[in-house]
């Protein structure tokens, strides 16, 4: 049984990781003479870029935090994975200090000139100010960092020993970790997207943004448990009840990303307050609508339809399609949430936009591949390895 | 470094010292050491006896409460909705609170009932029935505000959309009032629907144990079950396609009921994070009512076995977990309403916490996020008396939220001239008690007659032995869950045993010997049965997903006819053909009909009809003992050769019969 000996796996091949290299390589490139050849775009691209790379790497630690809090067992042989997740969460945290240098291309509030014969901005410039955006910046990447840390050292300090009193303790701080989220996201959804339109406003937002950050850590998390046992790593221990699992779990994840989406549009329709409607009026016109439409049909129509099937949930093919419909359908999610108050009311994506998503979606996958592979990809001496081996899911 | 061996065929060896561990973990789900027949008795015998004292006590002063409130409703349906404290401005208040208070009570049952059941936390079996029963209770109570709200109940059919003499006027779909009816209705079949199809087995156990006009009745509602693995296994698939319905329904009802405020203009009642909110905060008070009434129920009852500080304590972390949403939930509100800028927004929050209502807020948010919190100590989630305190303020401070969000934003209106005060008068006051007597009548009853915990589910709980591995594989070959009825007709061989295991072990070995096995009866489902007899999986989710399609293009097609070919009616602006509009309701028809399709075909295909028609149950089957029916195909067998069977299995009791139906 490869699976459950000690030692490293190889989850990337020498292709795969020259490929995921080269692709963060050049997206960073791109980024750089962009600076100089066209700020204006680049910039948009790298904070889609930006908060992609976050979101991934942060959603394996909560996943994590939540298996921890709930005692799940069936989680244990894929567990590695959403731990692993958490190495791109320093690097994200660097692209977040960059993105302090980027403010004045991104947010109108960052413009005194503007503020100035802006009576709403005066108002709220209380919390919409540079000083305040990179204080929340460090602090928000402190506290992931820190107890991202502190859940995945515990969750393989468990496995390793399975001491019930270091079981309590994990399932403490996941419960800390995932309050703080709570707060700290909600914070940095409406920092880094929500004041790109700093007079629209809408409470649902960042939970709107946690779902949809939340499916695509999903997602890739499925891709990457695949991968492992394609590569042999997991092989003939990962099956079909695992994949159910989360198949079932990417299935809930894209619907409640759904429902928080249909409440905010269908309220600020109904209610139709100008207040409200201008983040609307925009991304309902032309190329962009049609952009929003294909969000939808990725991030929920193709899970939703793909996994719905206890069959098709199972299936590893259609798997790792509706995943990668996921993280694509995430990527155009962000494209829609940047792109209106940067672009106007015609989309332009092209190379600047593109290319530093791309570099940051192969760097996580990357760094967590490479975390994966100095670790045994099963926690072999974890105290509930044969709950997981040998449930099944009804 | 433990080896181990993993076949690809999915048996796993254990790890030794796995059985330590994780009994140290955890201590048991049921204590007291049960056995299946220790439940059917300790569930069933308190039914059997007569009703205790304390019962009528309690009997006699819900239905004094709910007396007062049939006083009230027919004095204030007698003289008129001028009997409530209601004014010009305020024009919702007592009666709208009291209906989201009982929604959200509700939500638990369903929460308990459908979502632990998709996630598989197995500490449900032992409260699912009651809050289950509370659901349909609490839903029952809701309904009757917007009920009496219109003044005229007897026009309420009006709510409907039928063909009418009133030219062709349709309702409006476009408003939240309506997709109410729809969401509450469905909520409540569904719900019904869902507790019906799991007391079915339980039923059955009644009417084993009963005589006279008991049995009669619990023979007629319990159709005919007999505890025959095929109609298990439909059943299961049954119980888990309904809840996969009920999930998504329960988050749409508190979402629709949200939208009555949310798609208003009123400051304090527009905010997008309603629907999510107000469905985290119906859990919240769910919960909280869950508990109240269950540690009621396990003293009253002398139900300690079963309802065990476990159960408690799960309860107790998931009113910590909501209760701290619903805290995020208050200051992102406060949050945006600040940097929202806007005047109105900014005036609503700060009129709602300083304003002359600010001591509801304060009970509102010291009741739901402050109180909540001692739940983090071990210590208070151990304290029966501290967890019922809690349960009840908890419960008090829900219902204080919908009264805050509802009267605080009508009292102080866009124009200052009509800015009023509210304060309810008696008859509002007795309504509510009276419906909390209705509530508690209701329940009560529910407790007397009905089997109040699940008894085959806790039965599986009980009989299933921490990690027993099935130590055979299964047989190859599959057949479908019903056959042809030839299969059914001949010499029967049945053999009676006192464990699940032995069941199991004796169905492998039947077909390994080339046996056919013609059913198996059990007390409750028993996992990798349907497996071991080669049953194919059920194909009840197909009814489902046909239903469930049916339903919504149904219910859009109606709702597009209706609002934009046969009546177009210009109802605040909005669009003739308004999709977002109409998703609510399509989404409610889509789960009414796919629920009670799937419940139908249930039925239909287990043959269960009032008063039974097919096979009855063997004896004891539907209390503790598993009973195997096999019959020789073509001579492939002795008659010595399944006596040798039924001995290496501990057969505790074996008979023939002769069936010819």
């Amino acid at each position: 049984m490869d699976a459950l000996r000690p030692g490293a796996s190889q989850p990337m091949g020498p292709g795969l990781r020259t490929s995921l290299r080269l692709a963060a390589v050049l997206g960073g490139l791109v980024f750089l003479v962009g600076l100089f050849a066209a700020p204006e775009r680049v910039w948009g691209g790298f904070l889609m870029a930006f908060v992609y790379l976050a979101g991934l790497a942060l959603a394996g630690p909560v996943f994590l935090a939540f298996l921890n809090l709930v005692g799940a067992r069936w989680s244990v042989v894929v567990q590695r994975v959403p731990e692993a997740m958490a190495a791109a969460l320093p690097l994200a945290g660097l692209l977040g200090l960059v993105l302090l240098f980027g403010t004045h291309n991104l947010y109108e509030w960052s413009h005194e000139a503007a503020v100035e014969h802006d009576a709403l901005l005066q108002q709220k410039s209380g919390w919409l100010n540079t000083t305040g955006f990179a204080l929340r910046m460090l602090a928000i990447f402190a506290l992931w960092i820190l107890f991202s840390r502190k859940v995945v050292s515990l969750s393989r300090r468990f496995a390793a020993c399975g001491d019930a009193e270091l079981g309590r303790t994990r399932a403490r701080w996941s419960a800390a970790f995932i309050a703080v989220v709570a707060i700290t996201y909600s914070v940095a959804s409406m920092d880094w997207l929500m004041s790109l339109e700093p007079h629209w406003f809408s409470t649902l937002f960042a939970l709107m943004h946690f779902s949809g950050m939340a499916a695509a850590g999903c997602a890739a998390a499925l891709l990457m448990v695949l991968l492992l046992e394609r590569r042999g790593a997991l092989r003939g221990v990962l099956n079909a009840e695992h994949l159910h699992d989360m198949g079932k779990l990417l299935f809930a994840l894209t619907l409640i990303w759904a429902y928080c989406w249909f409440c905010q549009y269908m309220l600020i329709w109904y209610t139709d307050i100008p207040e409200e409607t201008t983040h609307y009026l925009l991304r309902k016109q032309g190329p962009w609508w049609l952009l929003v439409q294909a969000t939808l049909v990725l991030k929920w129509g193709v899970p939703f339809v793909a996994l719905m099937a206890r069959r098709t949930c199972r299936n590893r093919k259609v798997l790792a399609q509706a995943a990668g419909a996921v993280l694509l359908g995430h990527a155009l999610d962000l494209s829609v949430q940047v792109g209106p108050p940067l672009m106007g009311a015609a989309p332009v994506l092209g190379l600047w936009e593109i290319a530093p998503v791309v570099g940051a979606v192969a760097l996580f996958f990357e760094r967590t591949l490479s975390a994966l592979s100095r670790v045994p990809a099963v926690p072999a001496t974890h105290p509930h390895l044969s709950d997981s081996l040998t449930y099944q899911t009804p | 470094m433990v080896e181990m061996q993993v076949p690809r065929t999915g048996i796993v060896l254990d790890a030794p010292g796995d059985h330590d561990t994780h009994a140290a973990h955890e201590p048991p789900l049921i204590t007291g050491g049960k056995t299946p027949a220790d439940v059917t008795r300790d569930v069933c015998s308190p039914l059997e006896a007569g009703p205790t004292r304390l019962w009528w006590f309690a009997f006699g002063a819900a239905l004094l409460a709910l007396l007062v409130g049939a006083v009230c409703v027919t004095y204030q349906v007698a003289v008129g909705i001028g009997t409530w404290g209601l004014n010009r401005t305020v024009g919702w208040a007592f009666d709208i609170t009291n209906f989201v208070f009982w929604v959200g009570i509700g939500h638990a049952g369903t929460l308990i009932s459908a979502v632990l059941l998709l996630m598989r936390q197995r500490w449900r079996t032992s409260i699912n029935r009651s809050a289950e029963a509370m659901t349909i209770f609490a839903v029952m109570c809701a309904g009757l505000f917007p009920l009496i709200h219109m003044g005229r109940p007897w026009l309420a059919h009006w709510v409907f959309p039928y063909p009418n003499m009133r030219g062709p006027l349709w309702v409006n779909f476009r408003s939240p009032l309506l997709w109410d009816v729809f969401a509450i209705g469905t909520y409540f079949t569904i719900s019904a629907v869902f507790w019906y199809i799991g007391l079915l087995p339980d039923l059955a156990t009644v009417r084993d144990r009963a005589r006279g006009l008991r049995r009669r009745v619990f023979t007629f509602f319990s159709l005919g079950w007999n505890g025959s693995a095929r109609t298990w296994a439909r059943w299961e698939m049954a119980c888990l396609l309904l809840a996969a319905l009920a999930t998504p329904l329960v988050v749409s009802v508190h979402s629709v009921v949200s939208m009555d405020f949310a798609t208003a203009v009123i400051p304090g009642w527009h905010t997008t994070v309603f629907p999510p909110y107000f469905v985290i905060g119906a859990v919240f008070s769910g919960f909280a009512m869950v508990l109240t009434l269950m540690l009621i129920a396990r003293r009253v009852m002398a139900l300690q076995d079963y309802i065990t500080p476990r159960h408690i304590n799960a309860m107790c972390k998931v009113v910590v977990f909501t209760g701290s949403i619903v805290g995020t939930a208050y200051a992102m509100e406060l949050f945006i309403a600040w940097y929202s800028g806007s005047p109105y927004e900014q005036f609503a929050f700060a009129n709602r916490v300083f304003g002359p209502m600010g001591w509801a807020y304060g009970i509102m948010v010291g009741c739901n996020v402050l109180v909540p919190q001692l739940l983090w100590l071990k210590r208070v989630r151990a304290s029966v008396a501290a967890i019922f305190t809690i349960s009840l303020l908890v419960n008090v401070g829900m219902w204080f939220e919908r009264f805050v969000i509802i009267v605080t934003s009508l009292q102080r209106d866009f124009l200052p001239s009509s800015w009023t005060g509210y304060a309810p008068t008696l008859i509002e006051l007795g309504t509510l008690l009276g419906s909390f007597g209705l509530f508690f009548t209701c329940f009560l009853l529910f407790c007397r007659f009905l089997p109040m915990i699940a008894m085959a589910e806790v039965r599986a709980v009980v009989a299933e032995k921490p990690h027993a591995h099935h130590g055979e594989p299964d047989p190859e070959g599959t057949e479908p869950i019903r056959r042809d009825a030839s299969a059914d007709i001949g010499l029967m061989h049945y053999a009676a045993f006192d464990a699940a295991d032995d069941l199991l072990a004796a169905t492998r070995a039947a077909r390994r010997q080339g046996l056919t096995v013609v059913d198996a009866h059990t007390p409750h489902p028993v996992h990798g049965l349907d497996k071991a007899m080669g049953l194919r999986r059920s194909r009840l989710p197909f009814v489902t997903l046909a239903c469930g399609a049916a339903g919504a293009a149904l219910a859009l097609r109606f709702q597009y006819w209706t609002s934009s070919s046969d009546w177009p009616l210009d109802v605040g602006g909005k669009p003739f053909d308004s999709l977002p509009a109409f998703v609510p309701v399509a989404f409610e028809v889509m789960v009414l009909l796919a629920g009670l399709g799937t419940a139908g075909a249930l039925l239909v295909r287990s043959r269960l009809r009032p008063g039974g028609s097919g096979i009855p149950a063997p004896e004891g089957c539907t209390d503790d003992r598993y009973v195997l029916i096999v019959r020789r195909h073509d001579a492939s067998a002795s008659d010595a050769a399944i006596d040798e069977l039924w001995s290496r299995h501990a057969a505790a009791d074996r008979w023939t019969e002769y069936r010819s139906c």
